[in-house]
């Protein structure tokens, strides 16, 4: 990595990869599971950040990477269900978080949805600051 | 005057907060069998926790990641996961502990049987968690743990002889019928209390809640570099007066209410009414946080929104994290298992777990894209290697030892 030359350029798996996703105000959607490298370009470059368990699954090594991809599959509503994929353009600043000017659809949110409208969304005060 | 009032309650938090049920049990049994010749090792223990709480702190400050963020960033997705089970089993067991402790407590002040108290103090932590902003209940809890000074006047009133006890620090070796395989796993226990691994988690993720920035940089310092040793004294105490009391009768400590006894005996009804309002606040305070930490862990791997700065509803896996793991610590109360037992384990197993806990924090604290200016500098790496290094030890001997030594019978 040339960093002198090109302030675009980093260290992709010390400075994006595994880090924390967030949007413009702030909330915490999830963390960069993988990338999507565009190889057609020269030098090739990041074209999207990829997340959920169709993206880290097949980090995992072995039967627990496969455990990871197929139960997520099978419990998905889509049959071939993709990793959500956040395009570099949507990328507004890079620090040790990368922060993304757009809004995770609650559907790629998975169980975190569910646990709202049925657990905690439902105890009193879940919608209160606290004091 | 106000910034000043800011400083001294920090600091006085920190002290208050200091010990907990693995301290507190693991210091007086430690006090009762070796007497003082431990009393380095928790020397060693309480400057290993100002070393990575004052870098996790500064991490934090300066990049706003919290210890688990960090531990993925460095570590990957596979050993981060191997990180992640251990780290969360050994907070789920040490928050089993802590509400054991709380639980114990309220026998003590009764005299009805522990597990009665069990779903009542499981219910009133997670109120506290779901209602009491993160300040309050860090102030409450940290200022009434103060009352633990007892032990410290306990001692003082003893009127030990100082020159005997000073004889005792210097020489650290097993004494009557001890050996050393049982010294050495003791060691462990006391270093694994002093650095239990939820410490980094809170106090990290604590730094994100309250919205550290640089500024507040100085007063984690000394909070970490003031209150965590002066809450050291309050770990010594402890074993001190078991040592003067209990190490001259051959008695040993296997319950929560011998921890106390010292105390009446020394200071009567006012002291035992004090010790005990100590011991509740430092235990349910304790289970704040290492319920909250077992939330911190999970949703900081796996990206989700955490923390109490927000709505319960816009972080719920976190808050169903900490409602699940709660449930799950009072369930294994209520089978009736021995909770100073479940404290001595957790200790050890925290020992086990710590070394993938704070590599990473020693990595990325000198790292500028994380710390910025205030990377460490020779002083902090040297110690941070050493202690690095005996945590490693420790981590690989605890088990082997457990087992040559049958837990330190």
């Amino acid at each position: 990595m040339n960093d002198a030359a090109n302030d675009q350029s980093l260290h992709a798996n010390l400075e994006l990869l595994d880090h924390q996703i967030v949007t413009l105000e702030g909330r915490m959607v999830g963390k960069v599971d993988d990338l999507e490298i565009d190889l057609t370009s020269d030098p090739p470059i990041v074209g999207a950040i990829l997340m959920g368990p169709q993206a880290r699954g097949p980090r995992y090594p072995g039967l627990l990477g496969r455990f990871v991809v197929s139960v997520h599959k099978r419990m998905h509503e889509d049959p071939d269900p993709q990793p959500y994929r956040i395009p570099a353009s949507s990328i507004t600043d890079i620090t040790t978080a990368v922060e993304v000017a757009r809004e995770v659809p609650e559907s790629e949110r998975g169980l975190g949805l569910w646990v709202r409208e049925q657990f905690i969304g439902r105890i009193p005060g879940s919608s209160h600051e606290t004091e | 005057m106000k910034k000043l009032f800011a400083f001294t309650l920090g600091v006085l938090t920190a002290i208050g907060g200091f010990v907990d049920i693995g301290d507190l049990v693991t210091n007086a049994l430690v006090g009762a069998r070796f007497g003082l010749h431990l009393v380095l090792i928790t020397l060693l223990g309480i400057i290993g926790i100002c070393v990575y709480a004052e870098m996790s702190g500064r991490v934090v400050a300066t990049s706003g990641r919290p210890t688990f963020d960090i531990i993925r960033e460095r570590l990957g997705p596979r050993t981060g996961f191997v990180a992640l089970i251990g780290s969360f089993l050994v907070t789920a067991l040490t928050l089993t502990a802590e509400l054991g402790g709380v639980s114990l407590t309220f026998e003590l002040a009764t005299g009805l049987n522990y597990m009665l108290f069990v779903p009542f103090v499981l219910v009133v932590v997670w109120l506290v968690l779901w209602r009491v902003k993160f300040t309050t209940m860090e102030n409450v809890f940290g200022l009434l743990g103060l009352f633990l000074i007892v032990y410290a006047v306990a001692v003082w009133q003893a009127h030990p002889d100082w020159g005997s006890l000073a004889h005792q620090v210097t020489q650290p070796r097993p004494i009557g019928q001890e050996t050393w395989p049982t010294y050495w796993y003791y060691a462990i226990a006391l270093f694994g209390a002093a650095l239990t691994p939820y410490e980094v988690f809170f106090f990290s993720s604590g730094g994100v809640e309250e919205h550290w920035t640089r500024r507040d940089l100085k007063e984690a310092r000394v909070n970490v570099f003031i209150g965590f040793p002066l809450g050291g004294i309050l770990s010594i105490s402890i074993a001190a007066i078991c040592a003067l009391i209990y190490l001259p009768r051959g008695i040993e400590v296997s319950t929560l209410g011998q921890t106390v006894l010292p105390i009446a005996f020394q200071l009567g009804q006012l002291g035992l009414i004090v010790v005990i309002l100590g011991i509740f606040a430092a235990t349910f305070g304790a289970a704040l946080e290492t319920a909250l930490s077992a939330g911190y862990t999970i949703a900081q791997y796996f990206g989700w929104q955490w923390g109490k700065y927000v709505r319960p509803r816009e972080a719920p896996r976190f808050h169903a994290l900490i409602i699940f793991t709660l449930i799950a610590g009072a369930m294994i109360l209520l089978t009736t298992v021995d909770p100073v037992k479940v404290t001595e384990y957790s200790v050890v197993f925290s020992a086990v777990a710590l070394p993938l806990t704070y590599f990473p924090i020693l990595v990325v604290a000198n790292d500028r894209r994380y710390a910025g200016n205030y990377v460490n500098g020779w002083f902090s790496n040297t110690l941070g290697l050493i202690f690095l290094a005996i945590i490693v030890v420790a981590s690989v001997a605890a088990i082997p030892l457990m087992i040559w030594t049958r837990a330190g019978q």
